[in-house]
């Protein structure tokens, strides 16, 4: 008590100072920049664009980075040019020719040109870097590089596929000199010719990234955007309500009830590309037989999955492909017919399948995942399976699953699971399929293989008439559902993305990738 | 047994005597579990009822699968008490033998290195040194017993070692040195019987921690994989549905509230019983 009469006026005049500090520094902290913040589901794996492999990455990735050629608007209805301004193809169809956009740079300062395009090309098909989508550009045989802004690709067969792949995001455009500086590392030091440049990356917690103030295309509108994973759905939800982020993707469908009620936000459901699976492996018992595959397909009542643990916000599948993915043609969808399924188990395993069948599931990837997967296993064990189930959190199931080293993964003939659920949301036909169905690739986890699939493939892929080439593909579509297929269908996915009343401009693709560029906050 | 009952009945302690019957019926209830509900009707998936509210079917309602809460929680009853009493026994075995023969020979310089062993891993919060061997060892109800068993070892080698130093220095051990009895045989037949209530007190209070342990653990994902009905698993799975089916998160929530506090309540109860300030009270 003495010491607070001797030392009264001191400690008053300390206080203020303390105040006054503090406003100037809340003040200091307001600025006017437009920062979005947006909260995903998962977790970025990398930011190369030829090796990432999750659509939520690939958010960030196609901020940062340009493709030759991109798509008009999220209906997919033409390519457009992107980085290259005008194309031809020569008369015997086996020669592109690009005209590159001149006065473009990378964020590190060097020129975008036919030299990096060429580096570019190489590096993806190398196969010591391992990306998931060498094979779709493998058909290129020779690149030569006719002046600072033009470039040629020549194929050995008419490669109808050319620009549906070149506007992926896998073949972004990235800057040689920082690929040659950081090798290994390229994937946290990522440098493209986008709107926005990498800030900062703390993998887990947030990536930010800003304006890049000599972007050659259109202004875009928020000068900062912050991407934040949050793998607990509740989570997600009380971001979105408390104010903290402006647009949170992956709305769980429980949460989407109360929202719609809540004055402040909005939310909106959107058709997706995407669909999810089980893979099924297929080079060991029980699912290298077809008819256990077909079983399993008729043993699952999704119509119950969709509306009790989707909640409604999801559809039942009635083909390889939903609507919006090129060349799709609807089939008969899967009943829930547990007798079948156990008729056709009985001719496999008449005594029933003796040993267990070990299921992947991730966590927090797709809607539901671990609970679609534990509705799986149950059904699983009504068709008489003994089963056993490893939840896995993202990331490291997809390092697992696609490890570049045969037989050390699932598929590819080892033995780690039986089945594990993934998803996809290509909506060009061609790369769907390949990445997947053809014998060999890269991308087959399961070791499927079908000679027809095959053949319909390789034809597919060289046929320019888009009738033919939509034909083949149909029949694709139609053997890998019903009469050989290599998966467990589960569902289609529907989009809920939610954010603040005052947001618009969003730009959602079927394939679930989001962009802000023309995001405006009011 | 009957001499604590007595006791209790005569100190008044009726929170401890509720603490036993809880203790009582959750032993009952998992040992009985395979004739009070079929397994079968624990891991079974029914969509079509997912979420109902309790009813006279379902007397708890059931979970976000379809599956009666009820006999979830019963089955859940039987993985703790299994996971707790293996975890326990081998942090008991393991434990106290270490910590006796450390008090036993206490001048001996590898005594002396391995109390200060387990020092420093009681130190180490216990949790993260179970997922530490969790991590390594795979998920499951072998690695989870495991886990916490190894995680508690420490406590009961602290626990043993000071009685027996004090112990071993009576009248009756000499006695027996005297007449030539082997080292081993004293600890165990003249030494260890006396610290049975420390055991005893301790050994209460730890299958309450390993409960709540092994519940925290199965929360995170590191328990038992699914179907498996585990409670922290069970309220793992619910969480999304607080809000619109709550008694699917609260069943298995109470169940681990109440077991944990009878069993606590238990220890605290038989503390008291073996403390000798209670002499009159006790053995009338």
């Amino acid at each position: 008590m003495e010491m607070w009469k001797t030392h009264k006026r001191f400690i008053f005049c300390f206080a203020v100072a303390i105040l006054f500090l503090a406003s100037l520094l809340a003040g200091n902290s307001q600025s006017h920049a437009f920062t979005l913040n947006f909260v995903e589901g998962s977790p970025i794996d990398t930011l190369d664009p030829s090796i990432q492999r999750s659509r939520p990455t690939q958010i960030v990735v196609d901020h940062l980075f340009n493709r030759l050629v991109g798509w008009k608007d999220t209906k997919l209805s033409d390519i457009v040019p992107d980085l290259a301004e005008s194309w031809e193809l020569s008369d015997d169809k086996l020669t592109w020719t690009f005209k590159l956009r001149k006065g473009v740079t990378f964020h590190d300062g060097t020129p975008f040109n036919a030299e990096a395009v060429k580096f570019n090309l190489e590096r993806i098909v190398d196969p010591k870097l391992g990306s998931p989508n060498r094979s779709m550009f493998t058909p290129i045989k020779v690149i030569t590089v006719i002046d600072d802004h033009t470039i040629a690709f020549k194929t050995e067969k008419p490669y109808a596929s050319m620009l549906d792949n070149l506007a992926e995001s896998s073949i972004s455009m990235n800057s040689p000199a920082a690929v040659n500086k950081w090798g290994k590392d390229y994937g946290q030091h990522p440098v493209g010719t986008g709107p926005y440049m990498l800030k900062e990356w703390i993998p887990g917690e947030k990536c930010v990234i800003e304006r890049y103030p000599k972007y050659f295309g259109k202004r875009s509108n928020p000068d900062v955007i912050i991407y934040r994973p949050v793998p607990e759905g509740g989570a997600r939800v009380i971001e979105l309500e408390s104010g903290n982020a402006d647009i949170v993707n992956r709305i769980p469908p429980e949460a989407a009830g109360n929202l719609k009620n809540d004055p402040k936000i909005k939310l909106a459901v959107i058709p997706s590309s995407f669909q999810v699976f089980f893979e099924l492996n297929n080079a060991r018992p029980p699912f290298n037989d077809v008819r256990v595959r077909k079983a399993v397909n008729y043993a699952i009542d999704r119509q119950a999955i969709v509306e009790k643990i989707l909640g409604g916000f999801g559809e039942v599948p009635d083909g390889l492909f939903p609507p919006g993915v090129q060349a799709r043609v609807a089939l008969t969808p899967y009943t829930y017919d547990i007798n079948k399924a156990k008729k056709l188990l009985a001719e496999v395993y008449p005594d029933g399948y003796k040993g267990k069948v070990v299921i992947w599931t991730p966590q927090g990837r797709y809607m539901k995942d671990k609970m679609v997967s534990e509705a799986v296993q149950g059904y699983l064990n009504e068709l008489g399976f003994q089963t056993e189930m490893r939840v896995w959190e993202w990331s490291s199931y997809q390092k697992t699953l696609y490890r570049p080293e045969p037989g050390k993964g699932t598929g590819k003939g080892s033995n780690d699971a039986d089945m594990w659920m993934l998803g996809t949301s290509i909506p060009t036909a061609d790369w769907r399929l390949t990445r997947k169905l053809e014998t060999g690739n890269g991308s087959n986890l399961t070791g499927y293989s079908n000679k027809r699939v095959d053949e319909l493939l390789s034809a597919a892929r060289t046929e320019m008439n888009y009738a033919k080439r939509n034909q083949m593909y149909a029949e694709i579509q139609k053997i890998f559902w019903e009469v050989d297929p290599g998966w467990l269908f589960l569902f289609n996915q529907v989009q809920i993305i939610g954010m603040k009343k005052n947001i618009d401009g969003l730009d959602a693709y079927a394939y679930e990738v989001l962009l802000f560029d023309e995001v405006t906050k009011k | 047994m009957i001499k604590f009952l007595a006791f209790l009945v005569r100190s008044k302690d009726f929170s401890a005597i509720g603490g036993l019957i809880v203790v009582a019926a959750f032993i009952l209830t998992a040992v009985c579990a395979p004739w009070l509900a079929s397994w079968e009707s624990a891991t079974k998936v029914a969509l079509q009822h997912s979420l109902l509210k309790p009813s006279q079917q379902h007397v708890l309602g059931t979970d976000e699968m379809g599956r009666d809460l009820l006999v979830r929680i019963i089955w859940g009853a039987r993985i703790s008490l299994v996971v707790a009493i293996l975890s326990v026994s081998l942090s008991l075995v393991v434990g106290v033998f270490i910590g006796a023969l450390a008090g036993y020979y206490e001048d001996k310089r590898l005594s002396f290195i391995t109390m200060r062993i387990m020092d420093s891993l009681i130190a180490f919060p216990r949790i993260l040194l179970a997922i530490m061997l969790i991590t390594i060892m795979g998920t499951g109800i072998v690695s989870l017993t495991t886990a916490i068993g190894l995680s508690t070892i420490p406590i009961y080698a602290r626990l043993i070692r000071g009685p027996v130093l004090s112990l071993k220095k009576r009248e009756y051990v000499l006695a027996a040195k005297s007449i030539g009895t082997g080292d081993l045989s004293i600890l165990f037949k003249e030494i260890l019987p006396n610290t049975l209530s420390n055991i005893i007190v301790q050994g209460t209070i730890s299958i309450a921690e390993a409960i709540l342990i092994a519940s925290g653990l199965s929360f995170l994902g590191l328990g038992p994989q699914p179907p498996i009905p585990e409670w922290g698993a069970m309220i793992a799975s619910s969480r999304a549905y607080i809000r619109s089916a709550p008694h699917v998160v609260f069943a298995p929530g109470i169940a681990l509230f109440v077991v944990i506090l009878g069993f606590n309540i238990l220890g605290d109860g038989l503390r008291d019983y073996y403390d000798p300030r209670f002499k009159k009270t006790q053995r009338g």
